[in-house]
């Protein structure tokens, strides 16, 4: 068994709680393996997510549901370079990545 | 992230904000790490290694705040767990982590073959634009 970080869903459930991201445009920056975008995708209108790990963003493609993927974008990238639009976005989810 | 760099990627992500939008930042905080097995606290983890590049992120969250950039509008802080296998699957993970398991604890997690879970403090703060 690999290890688990918080399967109880804490961080997605702190977010939730300052938050309300349905119908939102969201970016998320260093989305890792995916496990805080596929619960934002339940609401968001759309998501731009982005990591510099390339393993990481395959891994949050394959575990986005196929129905949510349409309005979720990912991008292999680093904060300080990646090219992102300015004044497009709700929401900004910093998670870890500072 | 080096300091220069926190103030250069949160100045651009502040920029891709709509008028009035949210910036949503989840740091590690204090108290440090612990371990626990079956629901009792075994050892503490030095989780100094992380605070060295969560607090001076969280400063540059401050001081734009000081400069009318951003408002901070609430915190949640909240526990977040990692969950293992074993005690020896807990110090594999923690060789590419910056974390450190006090040296005196590390026989008795190498024996440790039931599940063990590592509890980290986490702060959320909304942060709105402004200006």
């Amino acid at each position: 068994m690999a290890p688990v970080l918080d399967p109880e869903g804490a961080h997605l459930g702190s977010l939730r709680r300052l938050a309300g991201f349905d119908g939102r445009s969201v970016l998320e920056v260093g989305c890792g393996d995916g496990r805080l975008t596929a619960g934002l995708a339940e609401e968001a209108a759309s998501i731009l997510a982005f990591d510099a790990d390339a393993d990481a963003v395959a891994a949050a493609r394959a575990r986005l549901a196929a129905e949510r993927a349409a309005h979720v974008s990912f991008r292999l990238g680093s904060a300080r370079q990646i090219e992102i639009p300015r004044t497009q976005f709700d929401i900004v989810v910093f998670s870890w990545s500072l | 992230m080096e300091r220069e760099d926190v103030v250069h990627v949160l100045r651009r992500f502040r920029d891709a904000l709509t008028a009035g939008g949210l910036m949503l930042d989840l740091q590690v905080i204090r108290p440090n790490p612990v371990v626990e097995v079956a629901g009792v606290d075994v050892c503490e983890i030095d989780g100094s290694p992380l605070f060295a590049t969560a607090d001076p992120a969280a400063a540059e969250i401050d001081a734009m705040i000081a400069s009318g950039l951003l408002v901070e509008e609430a915190r949640d802080d909240h526990d977040v767990r990692k969950h293992f296998a074993s005690g020896a699957e807990l110090l594999d993970d923690f060789e590419d982590s910056r974390r450190d398991v006090p040296p005196e604890w590390i026989p008795r997690l190498l024996e440790l073959e039931t599940r063990c879970v590592v509890r980290e403090r986490c702060r959320t703060r909304r942060l709105r634009q402004r200006g």
